[in-house]
C-alpha cells in the first residue's frame, strides 16, 4: 500500500462516516441498529475481528490437522 | 423435429456432447462455444408454456416448460458454460470438453423440467460428468476425493429418487409444484436429496473435499452448476419452508468460518459457495416474492463472480502450478490482469456498489428484513463481512502480496484472459445497470439497491473489515495443512468400516470356508470308506474284503470255542 492509496482510504472513511451521521436511514425497515449512525463501522471491525479469532481458535483446538490425517492409518 | 424456438436446449447440450468427438480435432474447442451459445439463444427465443411432453406408462412426462424462473437459471447455465468454455479453449482433451456440455445439458435439463422424473433422469446426468471433471485431474487425491464425491451424490440421489416414488404414490402424479405437506416423509426426502446437492450443511462435505481437486477448467464448470440447480430446485418446490431460513444462515456462516482456516485457495473459494448459496437457500426459506427475486438474481450474480474467482484462482494454479498460500505470495508484478480480473470477482461477492453482487446480495438481506426477520438479517451481514476478509482480502494478500515467494508464473493462454474478462464484463455490467438482471427475475422488483443508506452501510462495514484485517494480518496467514469438516465421520472411520466389513468379514468368510471345505471333506470319506473314520489304515474306497476277517482268525475262534466247550465239559461233569 503507498501513500496515495492509504490517503484515498483515509477520505473515503471521513466521507462514510460522516454520511453515517448525515443521511438518515430507511423509514421502511426501522431496526435498532439504524438508529446508531457508525453501527456498520463498528460492526465491520467488531464482526471482522470475531470471527477471524472464532476461527482460529476452532482451527486450534479441533480442527486444524497435518496434511496427511487422513492417510496415516 | 426441427430446431425452432420450442426445440429444449437440454438436447442441443446433449447432442453437442455426442457429436464433439466425432468432429475433427481442430474443430472441436470452437464447437465447444458454438453449442452452449445456440442453447443460450434457444433459451432467450422460448415462449413461456409447455414445450415438449411425453407418455411414461401412467404418467405424463412434462420434458420441456418455460417460465420467467426456469428461463433465468437457464440463461445463466447456458452463459457461463459459453464462458467455461471460452476459459477453457486451449484444453485439447475430447472427454473434458463433452464432459462440460454433458454436466450442462445436465443442468438445463433440470431446469426446464416439468415432473419430477424428467428432473431425477437429468440430475444424474449432472453426477458423471461432474465426477469426471474431478477425476480428470489425475492424481491419487483427485481420484479418492472424486469418488467420495461421487457416492455422496449417489446418495443424495438415491433420498430423492425414493422421495419420488413415495410422492407418486401417494398423489398419483409426478408434476413439479410447490410441495407444502410439511408432515409428509416424502416431502422430507426429495427435500434432503436436493439439499445434498445443494450443499447445506451438514450435507455439504462433498463440496470443499472435491472442488479444490479438480481440474483448473472444470472447477469453474462445477462452481457453477451443481448448487445452483439445487437452488433452482429450492426455489420452485420448497419456497416458504421456515426450515432453509436457518439452515440457510448456518450455511453462510459456516463456509466463511471455514473458508478463513483453508489454506489451498480453491478450497476457499469452495468454502465460499457453501456461504453464497446459504444467501438463497435462505431466500427460498423466507419465500416472499422479494426473497424469491433476490435469491434467484444472487443465484444469476453468483455464478458469473463465482465464475470470475475461480478461473482467477485456476489461472494462478495454471501457472505457477501452485495453489496453496503457504507456497504462493508476491506475485502481483507477475500476473497482474489476473489480480485485477480476480478482484472484480472478489468485490462482487464482497458485494461492492457498480458490481452485480452488490445488487443481488443486498436484495436478499433487504428481504430478510422486510418479512421481520432482523436477527437473520445481521448474521447474513456479518456473513457478508467474512467473505470480504477471505475472498477479498485474505486470499490476494497471501497470493499476490504479502512476502514473496519466489514462485515463477509462466505466461496464460490467451483464452484464460478472454474468459475472465467476459465473466468481469457481466459482473459490471449488471452492477451499474441493475435493471438488465432485475428485469429478468420472476416477480416484478421494486427494490432500489443505490441509496445513500445503503452506500454508507457497505462502505463502512468494508472500511473498517479491512482495519481489523491489516492490524491482525498476521493471523491470515496461510497453515500447511487440512482442516477437518463433517466429511470426518465418513472419512475418519473409513480405515474401521473397511477393517470391519471387508477384512474380518473376509477372514470370518475364509474361517467358514475352510471348515465347511473339511467337513465336506470328511462327508465325503464317510461315502467313500466310513472306516477311515474309525482307523487310519485302509484303502481310499470300501471294499469289503478288505476288512473281511482271515480264514486263519476264523479256525483260531472255531477252535477256541471247541477247547472251550472242552474245559466247560471237563469241569461239569
Amino acid at each position: 500500500m503507498n501513500r496515495v492509496r492509504w490517503a484515498l482510504l483515509a477520505v473515503a472513511t471521513l466521507v462514510s462516516l460522516a454520511g453515517g451521521f448525515a443521511i438518515p436511514h430507511d423509514p421502511a425497515h426501522d431496526a435498532w441498529w439504524n438508529r446508531i449512525p457508525v453501527f456498520f463501522a463498528l460492526f465491520g471491525f467488531a464482526g471482522c475481528v470475531a470471527i477471524m479469532f472464532f476461527a482460529k481458535f476452532l482451527g486450534k483446538r479441533l480442527l486444524r490437522k497435518r496434511e496427511d490425517y487422513y492417510d496415516a492409518d | 423435429m426441427p430446431i425452432d424456438a420450442g426445440f429444449p436446449p437440454a438436447l442441443v447440450m446433449l447432442a453437442g456432447a455426442l457429436l464433439l468427438p466425432m468432429l475433427p480435432r481442430g474443430w472441436r474447442s470452437a464447437f465447444t462455444l458454438f453449442v452452449p451459445l445456440l442453447a443460450l439463444l434457444l433459451v432467450l427465443a422460448a415462449p413461456p408454456g409447455v414445450h415438449l411432453t411425453m407418455e411414461l406408462m401412467d404418467y405424463r412426462l412434462v420434458v420441456y416448460k418455460v417460465d420467467r424462473l426456469s428461463r433465468l437459471f437457464g440463461t445463466i447455465f447456458s452463459l457461463v458454460t459459453v464462458i467455461g468454455c471460452l476459459f477453457a479453449f486451449h484444453v485439447k482433451k475430447t472427454a473434458k470438453q463433452s464432459a462440460a456440455l454433458l454436466y450442462a445439458a445436465g443442468a438445463l435439463g433440470v431446469t426446464f423440467a416439468g415432473d419430477l422424473i424428467t428432473l431425477f433422469v437429468f440430475w444424474e446426468l449432472m453426477t458423471l460428468p461432474s465426477t469426471y471433471l474431478i477425476w480428470a485431474r489425475g492424481g491419487r487425491e483427485s481420484e479418492k476425493a472424486g469418488m467420495r464425491y461421487f457416492l455422496f451424490h449417489l446418495f443424495g440421489g438415491g433420498m430423492l429418487f425414493a422421495g419420488i416414488l413415495m410422492y407418486a404414490g401417494e398423489t398419483g402424479g409426478v408434476l413439479i409444484e410447490q410441495l407444502t405437506a410439511r408432515g409428509s416423509l416424502s416431502s422430507w426426502l426429495i427435500l434432503a436429496g436436493i439439499a445434498v446437492n445443494a450443499a447445506v450443511v451438514p450435507l455439504h462435505a462433498w463440496l470443499p473435499d472435491a472442488y479444490p481437486k479438480a481440474t483448473v477448467t472444470g472447477a469453474v464448470f462445477l462452481s457453477a452448476l451443481t448448487t445452483k440447480t439445487a437452488v433452482y430446485v429450492l426455489l420452485r418446490i420448497f419456497p416458504g419452508w421456515e426450515i432453509l431460513i436457518y439452515l440457510g444462515v448456518l450455511m453462510a456462516l459456516y463456509g466463511v468460518v471455514f473458508a478463513f482456516l483453508a489454506n489451498d485457495i480453491r478450497e476457499i473459494l469452495a468454502y465460499h459457495i457453501v456461504s453464497q448459496v446459504g444467501y438463497m437457500v435462505a431466500g427460498a426459506g423466507i419465500g416472499t416474492e422479494m426473497a424469491i427475486n433476490g435469491a434467484a438474481a444472487h443465484a444469476f450474480s453468483h455464478i458469473l463472480y463465482k465464475a470470475l474467482l475461480f478461473m482467477g484462482a485456476g489461472a494462478v494454479l495454471h501457472t505457477t502450478g501452485k495453489s496453496k498460500l503457504t507456497e504462493l505470495g508476491g506475485l502481483a508484478k507477475k500476473q497482474p490482469v489476473i489480480l485485477w480480473l480476480y478482484m472484480i470477482g472478489a468485490f462482487s461477492i464482497s458485494g461492492f456498489p457498480l458490481l452485480n453482487g452488490f445488487v443481488s446480495k443486498s436484495m436478499v438481506v433487504s428481504a430478510a428484513g422486510a418479512a421481520h426477520h432482523d436477527v437473520v438479517m445481521l448474521l447474513m451481514m456479518l456473513a457478508a463481512i467474512g467473505t470480504f476478509l477471505s475472498v477479498g482480502l485474505k486470499l490476494p494478500y497471501g497470493v499476490w502480496y504479502g512476502e514473496d515467494s519466489g514462485v515463477s508464473a509462466h505466461p496464460p493462454p490467451r483464452n484464460m484472459y478472454l474468459g475472465m474478462a467476459a465473466a468481469a464484463f457481466f459482473c459490471i455490467l449488471h452492477g451499474v445497470a441493475p435493471g438488465l438482471l432485475y428485469g429478468m427475475l420472476p416477480y416484478p422488483v421494486h427494490y432500489v439497491p443505490y441509496t445513500s443508506a445503503h452506500l454508507v452501510e457497505i462502505s463502512q462495514g468494508a472500511i473498517f473489515t479491512f482495519a481489523a484485517f491489516w492490524i491482525f494480518r498476521k493471523l491470515a496467514a496461510g497453515e500447511a495443512g487440512i482442516t477437518l469438516d463433517v466429511d470426518w465421520f465418513y472419512r475418519r472411520p473409513a480405515g474401521w468400516v473397511r477393517r470391519v466389513f471387508v477384512e474380518d468379514l473376509d477372514a470370518a468368510f475364509n474361517k467358514v470356508d475352510a471348515l465347511s471345505m473339511d467337513m465336506v471333506g470328511k462327508l465325503s470319506m464317510l461315502s467313500r470308506n466310513p472306516m477311515r473314520i474309525f482307523t487310519d489304515a485302509g484303502e481310499k474306497y470300501f471294499s469289503p474284503d478288505a476288512y473281511r476277517p482271515k480264514i486263519h482268525t476264523l479256525i483260531l475262534l472255531v477252535l477256541s470255542v471247541f477247547v472251550l466247550i472242552g474245559i466247560l465239559g471237563l469241569l461239569y461233569r
